[in-house]
């Protein structure tokens, strides 16, 4: 199958939101919410094959799937080392050193270019973000801190799990407040909180 | 503790798989009398249809009046933002689908979830006019309520796909506006009361406040490390300029990446030589003014990166400024060489800052980053620069993941450059390996690119050393790490030898030895005495899951390093390795696992090793005779026993080498008689453990090789294979080998047997003449290697039909 021709930009290729360990008798690593924001141009043959269509659809979401497999994996193992006992619900959400890590996907491993994997894993959930390896890394841990801590407190994902599979809306406005179409945003405090601001008047339901 | 669980998420998915073809149609049907209605419900509807689309593992189709529906819902301005993202999102979970015609033309207003739609469908053509598009409405002035801000995000995903889509008008028009935005966002003019009066369009929004982070009074432009009361649309387009500067000037810097015919345009840099006397840059093209102006972004940002943030997140924010700022300005100094000369001092004074404040650390990479780029044409020294980022740096920021990514990456990135240009770089190695011994399985992939850029002919042995000890080295980066953050403070008896690694590490005995072991340059000379003594009381850390992990990458470390030396070892280095093989086999880290594993790599790639420099049989003849006659090797190291056996046989010969004699030949003949004797005769009634058969069966073979080349011994081996054939046979052996190894070890004595009758052939089985390879060997039937294996294949074949 010809892949679709992609470019080279420093931006955030896709945010995955997914599961990480095991649930009783289920399969081991499930990925409740995904966002694509690039993707490669199709020519305007591949765009009349539905045939094609349906691969290319199917593809993006199998890539989405193995990204989310492997952070689950890294992020077991930093979990074995670190053994921090599990933080109590109640309490607010501390992101530690040890919660954040990063993968470097290489050339044709999963996607055609070369990509960087950022994670953060807090309980039961794994907020991934895939970044091109032009990217400033340190922007985006920040922005990926920030945006997991919104994203937790806005739809308590943590006692309502169900949100991360049913708040498509919400996500997707979160996202596009703060990484507009996979732009990383320098947000200082007052910024971040003027945009919380904006999205309060919109996420009523 | 209240536990979390993710059982609704999950089961929701299942759900939402199991929903099948006729009862997605009347979910449809539902959701479309729904937005017809605009009923309230209807938000919650388009919510689980997303989810149904999301969570099959293939594609689902809807019906084309749904899709239609819901592409009206998400164009009609009366529809929420909620229903028209999730109406978006729909949309973009089937695309790519000739069903999805959204478009979009630069008067209308523009919005985030359009363009999503657009980017997703990935047409060739839809993504060729969107730019121009984008270009068209960044130029048009925004009527009334329109914000632009969805508008540059889109215009860089397009040309990250299609830069050729943009003419260099439109790539000038795109230059004016950043110009605009990043040089002159609204700042209300201190002192001046707020503009208009009486007089001035109630529309006009008061200008806010703009504070520094440090929450001083802002003294200069808007940047984004300024706080504002009430941002602006201008601050907010600001805010993106400056986050697309460096990907814009990556892709338009320069000239001849838009799709241009005019390409009579003065040259950059000639331009910007002026410019940078000049003061007057209003008068210089788009692309340069933005450079310029960008470039005085970046001052500004560095500059403001030395107050004292308020907020945590604003920390942060300065510390990827600044990395962002370095980056950018790296980037102008490529296009413009002029920009070199204002920045050299500079970047002096910033790396200055950079190494005194650790937290700072990131931003080391891109400055490093920077003097490779331009050093050379600067003539500036850049060692210590590059001293200071390997040794220091990595031993201090070991911990942070995300530092070692990144740092790993720079040293990919730039390896051979460094290994030919900095001498810190491959002399630190100690330093670089203690990012991979903390963060083993995440490192190990672009580990396996970098090592071979750190080894060089001087290095070899001591980073060998090194990869044998990297469970030591994490459990004492361990131990190291807890004592730093243990506050209560031990009163060691000195006199008294620790118990446990925690004790050692403040020793006064063993801190020389920890020191050598956390050591950031190369040691260049024997490990200190007693280094032993550091490994076992180490090993009382094997168990930390940290250590195992560091401990299983170790063998395909190892593998790796064979390979690469293999590139350019000499004999010189290949027999010091071997040697090294043989020290270190029995001085492992004590980790059972650990040490099977090790010992089984050294094994397989010693025969490697011997093929480079087969010589090496000769020259170590002394020491691989000792190894092998410490019986104690056999149990314990079989791997590696059983290969320096085969090598023996394989390359003790004067064809590999001339200084290899009878009498030579006779002394390790007689060594490793005497060896199977006793594992077999002495040892197979007693109690002391068994050899494996593979240790026997080499053990028979090497000494039949030996015997063809030194033909006096072949009655020898031949009266000890008879012998040895019975003993096989007796039921004491059955029963310690079983029935079938001592099946195996009776076949192979029996081969050998018969293949020594005639010792020509033997000669020639057992120690093929070197040509044997080449392909003209086994071309001609008459040659003599396939008359010497039908004649052996007949002899073998006859003598296992007819035992006896």
């Amino acid at each position: 199958m010809a892949a679709a021709c992609t470019g080279s930009c420093a931006m955030v290729y896709g945010f995955v939101i997914h599961t990480v360990g095991p649930a009783p008798g289920g399969p081991p690593c499930r990925v409740l919410y995904q966002r694509v924001f690039t993707c490669g141009v199709l020519d305007d043959q591949q765009r009349t094959d539905d045939e094609f269509l349906e691969k290319e659809n199917v593809r993006r979401k199998q890539q989405m799937a193995a990204v989310a497999r492997q952070v689950e994996s890294r992020c077991l193992l930093r979990r074995q080392v670190s053994a921090r006992p599990a933080a109590d619900s109640e309490e607010p959400v501390v992101l530690h050193e040890e919660d954040v890590g990063v993968l470097g996907l290489s050339a044709g491993a999963l996607f055609p270019q070369e990509m960087v994997v950022l994670w953060v894993g807090v309980h039961l959930f794994g907020f991934t973000m895939i970044c091109d390896p032009q990217e400033n890394l340190t922007l985006a841990e920040m922005t990926l801190r920030m945006m997991v801590k919104y994203l937790l407190e806005t739809l308590r994902l943590l006692t309502h799990s169900s949100h991360a599979v049913l708040r498509a809306d919400k996500m997707e406005l979160i996202l596009d407040a703060f990484i507009p179409q996979g732009t990383l945003l320098f947000l200082s405090h007052a910024a971040v909180q003027a945009l919380e601001k904006e999205l309060s008047g919109c996420l009523t339901a | 503790m209240a536990a979390f669980t993710t059982t609704a998420a999950d089961n929701l998915l299942r759900q939402a798989r199991k929903v099948g073809d006729g009862e997605l149609e009347k979910f449809c049907c539902r959701a479309r009398s729904q937005l017809l209605s605009a009923d309230v419900e209807s938000l919650d509807s388009l919510r689980r249809l997303h989810l149904i689309l999301s969570a099959s593992r293939g594609r689902r189709s809807l019906d084309s009046a749904l899709v239609k529906q819901i592409q009206e819902a998400l164009c009609c301005q009366q529809t929420s933002a909620q229903v028209q993202t999730v109406c978006a999102a729909i949309l973009c979970q089937l695309c790519p689908c000739p069903l999805v015609t959204v478009s979009w033309g630069p008067t209308e207003q523009s919005r985030g979830p359009v363009f999503s739609i657009l980017l997703a469908q990935a047409s060739n053509s839809d993504v060729m006019e969107l730019g121009p598009r984008i270009c068209q409405a960044l130029e048009m002035r925004a009527p009334e309520g329109h914000s632009l801000r969805a508008l540059l995000p889109a215009l860089l995903r397009v040309v990250g796909v299609r830069s050729e889509s943009l003419q260099e008008e439109q790539v000038n028009t795109v230059n004016k506006k950043l110009t605009d935005w990043l040089r002159y966002a609204t700042v209300p003019q201190v002192g001046a009361t707020a503009s208009g009066g009486f007089f001035s369009s109630p529309r006009v929004k008061q200008p806010s406040l703009i504070s520094e982070v440090d929450g001083a009074m802002a003294t200069d432009f808007f940047t984004v490390l300024n706080h504002s009361q009430n941002y602006t649309e201008d601050q907010w387009m600001n805010i993106q300029g400056f986050s697309v500067l460096r990907q814009w000037l990556l892709h338009y810097g320069t000239n001849g990446n838009a799709g241009s015919e005019d390409k009579s345009e003065v040259e950059g840099s000639v331009v910007s030589m002026v410019s940078a006397s000049s003061t007057s840059s209003r008068l210089l093209p788009p692309r340069e003014r933005l450079r310029e102006k960008g470039f005085e972004y970046c001052l500004r940002l560095i500059e403001q990166c030395n107050r004292k943030a308020l907020k945590k997140s604003d920390v942060d924010l300065q510390k990827a400024c600044l990395v962002e700022a370095v980056s950018v300005i790296d980037v102008l100094c490529k296009q413009d060489v002029s920009f070199l000369y204002r920045t050299l001092p500079l970047m002096k004074v910033l790396h200055t800052r950079v190494c005194s404040d650790p937290s700072l650390a990131p931003v080391l990479l891109p400055v490093a980053q920077f003097y490779l780029n331009h050093s050379e044409a600067a003539a500036v020294e850049s060692e210590a620069v590059y001293r200071h980022l390997f040794t220091k740096v990595p031993s201090d920021m070991f911990h942070q993941p995300l530092f070692a990514f990144q740092f790993v990456r720079f040293c990919t990135a730039n390896g051979s450059f460094l290994a030919e240009n900095a001498e810190a770089f491959r002399g630190s190695f100690p330093s670089i390996l203690k990012l991979l011994a903390w963060h083993a399985p995440s490192l190990l992939s672009d580990f396996v690119t970098l090592l071979p850029m750190l080894i060089s002919p001087e290095s070899a042995i001591e980073i060998l050393h090194s990869l044998l000890d990297l469970p030591c080295l994490t459990a004492a980066m361990e131990v190291h790490v807890i004592v730093a953050s243990s506050v209560e403070k031990h009163n060691l008896d000195a006199s008294v030898l620790p118990s446990s690694s925690l004790e050692a590490y403040r020793h006064p005995v063993y801190s020389a030895l920890f020191h050598y072991l956390l050591r950031i340059e190369a040691w260049n000379g024997t490990p200190p005495e007693g280094f032993i003594k550091l490994r076992q009381i180490l090993a009382d850390r094997n168990t930390s899951p940290r250590v195992q992990q560091s401990s299983q990458i170790v063998p395909c470390l190892l593998q790796l390093y064979v390979n690469v030396v293999s590139k350019f070892a000499d004999g010189g280095l290949v027999s010091r390795i071997v040697l090294t093989f043989l020290e270190r086999s029995v001085h492992l880290y004590d980790s059972p696992s650990f040490q099977a594993e090790v010992q089984s790599i050294l094994g397989a790639q010693l025969p490697n090793l011997c093929r480079l420099y087969p010589s090496v049989i000769v020259e170590l003849s002394r020491e691989l005779l000792d190894f092998i006659s410490t019986v104690g090797n056999i149990q314990s190291k079989e791997p590696l026993f059983a290969h320096v056996v085969w090598a023996m046989g394989e390359y003790l010969s004067v064809s590999y080498d001339k200084r290899c004699t009878v009498e030579q030949i006779n002394r390790f003949f007689e060594v490793l008689e005497a060896l199977l004797f006793e594992i077999t005769q002495l040892r197979g009634s007693s109690s002391a453990p068994i050899s494996s058969p593979r240790v026997i069966t080499t053990l028979m073979t090497t000494l039949a090789k030996l015997a063809s080349r030194s033909q006096d011994l072949i009655p020898r081996v031949s009266l000890y294979l008879s012998k040895m054939r019975s003993c096989v046979q007796s039921s004491a052996m059955i029963s310690t080998y079983g029935e079938e190894d001592s099946e195996q070890i009776l076949i192979r004595a029996t081969e050998l047997l018969n293949l020594l009758k005639v010792p020509s052939v033997a000669q020639f089985v057992l120690t093929p003449p070197l040509e044997v390879s080449k392909p003209s060997f086994h071309h001609d039937p008459s040659s003599s290697l396939p008359l010497a294996i039908r004649t052996s294949s007949y002899m073998l074949l006859r003598e296992r039909t007819l035992p006896g």
